[in-house]
């Protein structure tokens, strides 16, 4: 009898502990595609938006991202660091062609290969309409690094996945 | 991709392999977001584009699918083992904007059903 009462005892503490495990993953890996959603809702734009708004919006896009942050897109052979600053500045400028931009984030799959770091592999799908009125469709597999900084999930790498080589 | 919903065939692609005209369904990092083009050449043709007119290994293929004219200019490529070279019916943007070029076989889903 008292064993099968260590056994039980057993049983539940395997079981609270895979529980336990398992929100921590689910929460890690949620936590990691707040920062997408995070860094989607400042890029995204509505039309009319002025310019301080959209300064104010793009510059919280530093909060997410290390320092250096790389970019990689072997199919445009481009490789380049670059500094928070810079981004947000390389951001804005972009967006100022646009009169409007709806950017989601698709099909994430996360993977943790050691503390503090993860790996996320995801499907970037940006609309807009620019400020000539043309409407630009863009969809790009992404491979991202990200670092945990100060408790924060931020990217260090994103690297363009050549899906249609010319 | 044109950002509407549609049916894929998944099955399509099991026993048999694209071919020319035929519209795939090309997967990116999942299956929620796909890109459909239109097979345009297979594994070692050479694709190439002259002032809009497709040519595949040197020959002027009829697209009667593309529905605006394009100024398009693309310089012989041949296409590796393994892919298909696919470009999307709707050529009215300028080349740098339109996603085509060869695709892994692997990375075709099936064919839209409509």
């Amino acid at each position: 009898m008292v064993k099968v009462k260590y056994f039980i005892i057993a049983v539940g503490l395997l079981i609270a502990g895979i529980i336990t495990f398992s929100m921590f993953f689910q929460s890690e890996a949620a936590r990691v595609k707040k920062q997408f959603e995070f860094i989607a809702e400042k890029i995204e734009k509505a039309p009319g938006e002025n310019h301080i708004t959209a300064a104010k919006k793009v510059a919280r896009v530093k909060e997410v991202i290390t320092e250096p942050f790389r970019i990689h897109a072997p199919a445009y052979a481009f490789s380049r660091d670059t500094a928070p600053n810079e981004l947000a500045t390389f951001i804005l400028s972009k967006r100022s062609h646009y009169s409007k931009i709806s950017l989601k984030f698709y099909d994430f799959e996360i993977a943790f290969p050691e503390k503090n770091f993860a790996q996320v592999n995801l499907t970037e799908s940006m609309e807009g309409q620019l400020q000539t009125g043309e409407f630009i469709q863009d969809f790009n597999e992404l491979k991202c690094q990200m670092q945990k900084i100060g408790g924060t999930w931020r990217l260090k790498e994103i690297e363009v996945v050549e899906v249609l080589k010319r | 991709m044109s950002g509407g919903f549609n049916f894929c065939f998944r099955l399509r692609y099991i026993l048999s392999k694209p071919e020319r005209h035929d519209v795939i369904a090309i997967r990116l990092a999942g299956d929620k977001v796909i890109l459909l083009k239109r097979v345009v050449a297979l594994e070692g043709d050479v694709v190439e584009i002259q002032n809009g007119t497709l040519f595949v290994n040197e020959k002027k293929i009829d697209e009667t699918y593309v529905r605006y004219p394009s100024d398009w200019n693309l310089s012989p490529r041949k296409v590796d083992k393994n892919h298909v070279y696919v470009i999307g019916d709707n050529r009215s943007v300028p080349i740098h904007i339109h996603q085509f070029g060869q695709a892994s076989i692997d990375r075709i889903i099936g064919a839209p059903l409509w």
